[in-house]
C-alpha cells in the first residue's frame, strides 16, 4: 500500500476526506495532550495489540505437542513402510499374484477328416452350450421384486424363460425339462448343448438371464457312412471310437492360452498379458476312402444283409496298384451324428479289421500260387481227383459226391475241389505252403492304420498237428480278417507285389503343412508271370456254362463286358458247445479282381451264416453281392471294357 | 500494522493538499519533508519501535470557527482536479483511430509466453482429436468385428447345410424321394476295331424298389422308464477249447426234451422251430416231412470246408459246388 497508489484514487476522496477531517480533529487533540508532559507509566505501558498471542505458552504447547505426533506418525509409516517393502515383500507380491492372476484357454478347433476327394467326413463347427445359474438368478429376481413391486414374478419369469427357450430350440430339450433346471437349486446347469451360434444368440438376447459359451460340435454330414472308420466322439470332444479316438493327438490341436491380472472389480489392468500361446488347431486327416464308394458299398452290404438273413456282413475295396483302402463297411453301422449312447443295438466297431473268420476256400489261393511259383502244375494239368482223402488220419470230401473225376488245375479252383487242392498242397509241402502264406500277410496285422485291428490266427508250422495241413490250405483252422484276405487278392493283382493297405492318405497340419503317410514297401509274393497265370484261372469261377459242366462256383459274380476273376469261400463255424464245427452255419466269403486282364479293384466280402443268397435267393452265395460292387465300380469310374471275354477255360476234361 | 499506518498516509495526502500544515501533521512512518531530511533516507523497517514515538508537533491549526472550516473545505474543493469524461463517441473515434492494422507491429507486440501457449493449446486440441476420432474408430471396429463374427457364423452353418445335404446318403435320400431307382447292370455302347458300334449288355429300365435309406433318425426317448433288469451273469465261459472230434458227432441238444418218442410220428412241426440251428438239425430231417425242398438246394457239407451251391436246379451229379 504505497502512497501511489492513494494517488491513484482520487475519486474516491470525498467519502475519505470526511473521515479524515474527523481523525484529524482527534488527531489534534491527541497532539495537544502529549505536547504536555507525560507520566512515567503513560510513557512504559502501552495497549495489548492483537498480534502479540503467537507468543503465549499455550501456543508454544500446541506447537510442540503437535510436533511430536507428527513426528510419531512419521517414525511410525517409515517402520511399516520398511517392513511392508522389505522383509514381507515377495509373500505378498505372491499373494497378490495369486488374486491378480487370471489365465484363458483358447480352444483349438478339432481337424476334419475327408475323404480322398476332400469331401468332409467330419468337421467341426462353432456352437454354444446354454448356460444358467439357478441359484443366483432365482435371488436376483426375488431381490427385485422386493425392490420394485411392478418387477415379474420370480416364478412366473422362470416359466417365461423356460417356454421361450425350448420354443427357440424346437422343443429339446422341452418345456418341463428346462423349467425343472432353472428352478432347481443348483448354483450352475447346462440347459442345452450344441445349440447354433444364431439362435443361442436369439435367446442371450432375448433372455438375458441365460449365458452361452462356447462349445463346438462334430457335425458328421454322411451320418453313418464310414462311421465305421472314421468313429465318433464323446460329449467332451474327445475321440471316443474309430479314427476320431486312435488319431486324437492329431486331430484335437493344442489349446492356447493366455495369463493377465484382473482387479477386484473384474477390469483387466492394463499391460498385464502376458504368456500368450495361440492355439494351435488339430490338423485335417484324409484318408483313402472315397464316400461314393463307401456309400454304395454301405448300402449294399446292408441290403445284402437285410436279404440274406445273415448275422453280419462286411465288405472291403482296395486300390489294386496301391493297396488303398477304398472302402470298407459293414451292415448296421452307428450313426454319429446321433447320440451313440441310444444305440446299444448298432455295430459301434469295425468288422472288417477287428473280427477275424476261418476264411474257407478263398484260402486255396496260397496253395494255387504256390503250385504255379513252384512250377509244380500248370492251369491245364489233368488231375485225376477221387472223391475223398486221406490226410494226416482224416478224411476231406469234395462239397460234392463224385467218383475220380479228370479235372485240371484250373478245374479243381474253379469248382473248388477240396481234395484237388489238397493233393496239390502236397506237392508243395508244409514248409513252403507255411512260407507263402507268411508272405501272402497271414497271421500279421496289416498296419492298416485303424484302431482294433486283429491280426488273424495262423497256426506255426511247428505247432502243426497230423491234421492241420489237411485242414489249412482248404481255410479252416486259421483265421483271417477280411482285409487280410482282401489283401491276399491284392497281390494278385499286382503282380504279386503285395502292397500292405493303408487306410491313411495324408495328415495336414494348421498351418498348411501336409504330410504324406508314408507308404510300406511292397512285398514281392510270387513273380508277375505267376500272379498272371493265377488271375487267369481265378476267371473259371467266374465262368458260366450253360451245360453246368465247365461252370465256377461263382458265375453270378460276372459283369458283362468285363473279365473278372475270384475265388468263392465257405467256412463252416465253430459250434463252441461240442467243440466242432457245425453242419449248417457257414462263413460265405467271396475275394474278386476286376477286371481280372487288367485289375483295378479288389473287393472282399463276407456274410457270417446267411440263410439265403445276398439278394435273396434261395442258396447261400454272396456272388450278387460281388457281381453289384464290381458292376457299379466299373461303370462309375469308366474303366474300358475288357477287350475280350477270355478265351473258355477247361475245367474238367470231357 | 497496517491500521496504524494507513492514518499517516491520509494525512500526507491531506498534507499534499495543504502543505502548509506539513509539519504538524507528520507522523511516525513519515517524518515531515522540511526537517530531519536525513532520516527521511533511510527504509520503513517492520520491525518493532524501539524509540519512542516522536511527538507531533506544529500540527495545522484547528479552524478557528465554522466559518475558516467552511473556507478550507470550499478551497479544497475547488483545488481538487476535475474528472474530464469525454462523450462515448469521441472516446470510440479515438479507439479506432489508435488501432494499428500493420500485423508486423503486432507480431513484435505478441510476447513469446503467447507462443508457448498457443502451441500447448493447439497441440492439446489436436490431441483431444485424434483420440476422440480413434475411440470411434475402435467403436466401427469392435462393430465390424461383431459384424464380421456373426457372418462367419452363418458362413459356417450355411456350409453345414450344403455338406449334409450334398453328403451321399443325403443325396441317395432325394433321389429316392423323387422316385428314382438306382440302375444295375448297365449296357454299354462300344465301337470295334472295325468303327462298327457295338452293345455290350442288355439295356433294360431300371425296376424294384429304392434301396431304404442309410441313415434313420432314432426313435424320440421314450420317457425314462424302469430301468430294464440287470443282465444274468455269464457263468458258463464264453470261450470254449475247441476239439475236432475224430467223427463227427452229432451234439446233443441240451435245451430241447427229446426223450418222447411222438416227436417222429407228427410231422415234426412243434419241435422244429424249438430247435436252435445247431447240429441239432439232422434228427429232424430223419422225419419225411422236409425232403423235397431241402434236398435240392443245399447239401449239408462234409466235415470239412464246403463251397456253396449255386443255386441251380441242374440235375446233373457233378455240378459245380
Amino acid at each position: 500500500m504505497s502512497r501511489g497508489d492513494r494517488r491513484g484514487k482520487k475519486p474516491a476522496a470525498p467519502a475519505a476526506k470526511t473521515k479524515t477531517k474527523t481523525k484529524t480533529k482527534s488527531k489534534a487533540n491527541a497532539e495537544k495532550s502529549s505536547a504536555q508532559p507525560h507520566s512515567a507509566r503513560a510513557r512504559r505501558t502501552r495497549a495489548a495489540s492483537a498480534g502479540d498471542g503467537v507468543r503465549t505458552a499455550s501456543f508454544v504447547f500446541r506447537h510442540r505437542v503437535g510436533n511430536g505426533v507428527i513426528a510419531l506418525v512419521l517414525v511410525v509409516a517409515a517402520a511399516q513402510l520398511f517392513t511392508l517393502q522389505g522383509p514381507k515383500a515377495s509373500g505378498l507380491r505372491a499373494e497378490a499374484a495369486g488374486q491378480l492372476k487370471v489365465t484363458d484357454v483358447e480352444e483349438a478347433v478339432r481337424g476334419s477328416i475327408v475323404d480322398r476327394n476332400d469331401d468332409k467326413l467330419a468337421f467341426t463347427i462353432a456352437a454354444r452350450a446354454l448356460t444358467f445359474q439357478p441359484a443366483r438368478i432365482q435371488k436376483q429376481l426375488a431381490d427385485e421384486k422386493a425392490k420394485k413391486p411392478d418387477a415379474p414374478d420370480p416364478q412366473a419369469r422362470l416359466r417365461e424363460i423356460a417356454a421361450g427357450v425350448s420354443g427357440l430350440l424346437n422343443n429339446k430339450p422341452d418345456n418341463a425339462t428346462l423349467l425343472k433346471k432353472l428352478s432347481s437349486k443348483d448354483s450352475f446347469v447346462y440347459l442345452a448343448r450344441a445349440v447354433d451360434p444364431a439362435i443361442s444368440d436369439a435367446i442371450t438376447k432375448k433372455y438375458p438371464e441365460v449365458g452361452a459359451e462356447r462349445q463346438d460340435i462334430r457335425q458328421y454330414p454322411g451320418g453313418s457312412l464310414a462311421a465305421n472308420i472314421v468313429g465318433g466322439i464323446d460329449w467332451d470332444g474327445h475321440g471316443l471310437l474309430g479314427l476320431e479316438d486312435s488319431l486324437d493327438s492329431k486331430l484335437a490341436g493344442t489349446d492356447g492360452s493366455v495369463t493377465y491380472d484382473r482387479g477386484s472389480d473384474g477390469v483387466v489392468i492394463p499391460g498385464s498379458y502376458r504368456n500368450r500361446h495361440d492355439a494351435v488347431d488339430g490338423s485335417t486327416v484324409q484318408l483313402t476312402i472315397d464316400d461314393d464308394i463307401q456309400f454304395y458299398v454301405q448300402q449294399q452290404v446292408q441290403q445284402a444283409k437285410n436279404l440274406s438273413g445273415a448275422k453280419n456282413v462286411s465288405a472291403v475295396v482296395l486300390d489294386s496298384k496301391t493297396g488303398e483302402v477304398l472302402a470298407m463297411s459293414n451292415d448296421n453301422t452307428f450313426d454319429p451324428s446321433q447320440d451313440i449312447g441310444r444305440q446299444d443295438d448298432r455295430e459301434l466297431g469295425n468288422l472288417a479289421v477287428s473280427s477275424p473268420f476261418e476264411p474257407g476256400s478263398v484260402n486255396k489261393i496260397i496253395t494255387a500260387s504256390s503250385a504255379i511259383e513252384f512250377g509244380l502244375t500248370n492251369p491245364d494239368e489233368v488231375l485225376q481227383v477221387p472223391g475223398s482223402i486221406d490226410m494226416g488220419g482224416v478224411t476231406v470230401h469234395d462239397a460234392w459226391d463224385h467218383g475220380v473225376a479228370p479235372y485240371t488245375t484250373t478245374g479243381v479252383f474253379g469248382k473248388s475241389s477240396n481234395v484237388g487242392t489238397l493233393m496239390l498242397a502236397q506237392r508243395v509241402g508244409p514248409e513252403r505252403w507255411a512260407d507263402m502264406a507268411a508272405k501272402f500277410g497271414l497271421g500279421q496285422r496289416t498296419g492298416v492304420g485303424l484302431p482294433g485291428e486283429s491280426s488273424g490266427l495262423v497256426p506255426p508250422v511247428d505247432q502243426w498237428s497230423g491234421s492241420s495241413f489237411a485242414n489249412l490250405p482248404i481255410g479252416q483252422g486259421l483265421s483271417m480278417t477280411l482285409l487280410q484276405m482282401t489283401g491276399m487278392y491284392q497281390a494278385i493283382a499286382n503282380d504279386g507285389l503285395r502292397m500292405p493297405p493303408r487306410i491313411i492318405k495324408s495328415t495336414t497340419a494348421a498351418d498348411g503343412t501336409k504330410v504324406e503317410e508314408p507308404r510300406p514297401d511292397g512285398v514281392r509274393v510270387v513273380s508277375p508271370e505267376t500272379a498272371k497265370t493265377v488271375r487267369n484261372m481265378l476267371r473259371a469261377v467266374i465262368q458260366k456254362d450253360p451245360r453246368g459242366v465247365q461252370q465256377g462256383t461263382g458265375s453270378g459274380a460276372a459283369v458283362e463286358g468285363y473279365q473278372i476273376a475270384g475265388k468263392t469261400g465257405t467256412a463252416q463255424q465253430i459250434n463252441p458247445g461240442c467243440g466242432c464245427y457245425y453242419d449248417d452255419v457257414y462263413w460265405i466269403t467271396f475275394a474278386s479282381l476286376a477286371p481280372a486282364d487288367d485289375p483295378r479293384y479288389i473287393v472282399g466280402v463276407m456274410m457270417d451264416n446267411p440263410h439265403r443268397t445276398a439278394d435273396g435267393s434261395p442258396g447261400t452265395t454272396a456272388a450278387p453281392l460281388i457281381h453289384n460292387i464290381d458292376a457299379w465300380l466299373l461303370q462309375r469310374e469308366n474303366v474300358p471294357l475288357s477287350a475280350d471275354p477270355g478265351p473258355p477255360l477247361t475245367l474238367q476234361q470231357a | 500494522m497496517k491500521a496504524k499506518r494507513t492514518e499517516p498516509v491520509r494525512g500526507s495526502k491531506e498534507r499534499r493538499r495543504a502543505p502548509e500544515g506539513n509539519a504538524a501533521r507528520r507522523s511516525g512512518d513519515a517524518p515531515p519533508r522540511g526537517r530531519k531530511s536525513a532520516r527521511e533516507q533511510r527504509p520503513t523497517r517492520s520491525a518493532p519501535r524501539t524509540n519512542p514515538f516522536p511527538r507531533p508537533t506544529g500540527a495545522p491549526a484547528r479552524p478557528k470557527n465554522a466559518a475558516q472550516a467552511k473556507a478550507r473545505s470550499k478551497a479544497r474543493k475547488a483545488k481538487a482536479p476535475k474528472v474530464v469524461r469525454l462523450p462515448l463517441r469521441e472516446r470510440l473515434l479515438i479507439k479506432l483511430s489508435s488501432i494499428d492494422l500493420n500485423p508486423r507491429n503486432y507480431v513484435t507486440r505478441v510476447p513469446f509466453v503467447v507462443l508457448v501457449i498457443g502451441a500447448l493449446g493447439l497441440g492439446l486440441g489436436v490431441t483431444l482429436w485424434l483420440s476422440t476420432d480413434a475411440a470411434e474408430r475402435s467403436y466401427q471396429l469392435s462393430h465390424a468385428r461383431e459384424v464380421n463374427q456373426a457372418l462367419m457364423q452363418q458362413k459356417d452353418a450355411l456350409e453345414r447345410d450344403v455338406l449334409e445335404a450334398q453328403a451321399a446318403p443325403a443325396l441317395a435320400e432325394s433321389a429316392r424321394n423323387l422316385g428314382m431307382i438306382p440302375s444295375k447292370d448297365t449296357a454299354h455302347l462300344v465301337q470295334d476295331p472295325s468303327g462298327a458300334w457295338v452293345v455290350v449288355g442288355s439295356p433294360k429300365p431300371a425296376e424294384g424298389v429304392p434301396p431304404p435309406p442309410l441313415n434313420t433318425p432314432l426313435s424320440e426317448p421314450t420317457s425314462p422308464g424302469p430301468p430294464p433288469p440287470p443282465a444274468p451273469r455269464v457263468v458258463e465261459p464264453r470261450e470254449v477249447t475247441v476239439h475236432l472230434p475224430p467223427a463227427p458227432v452229432v451234439a446233443p441238444n441240451p435245451g430241447a426234451p427229446l426223450p418222447t418218442a411222438p416227436v417222429d410220428t407228427t410231422p415234426g412241426a412243434p419241435a422244429v422251430p424249438a430247435l436252435p440251428d445247431a447240429g441239432a438239425e439232422v434228427p429232424v430231417v430223419a422225419a419225411p416231412a422236409a425232403p423235397p425242398i431241402d434236398s435240392a438246394p443245399t447239401l449239408p457239407g462234409p466235415p470239412a470246408a464246403a463251397d456253396p451251391l449255386a443255386p441251380i436246379a441242374v440235375p446233373v451229379p457233378g455240378t459245380p459246388a
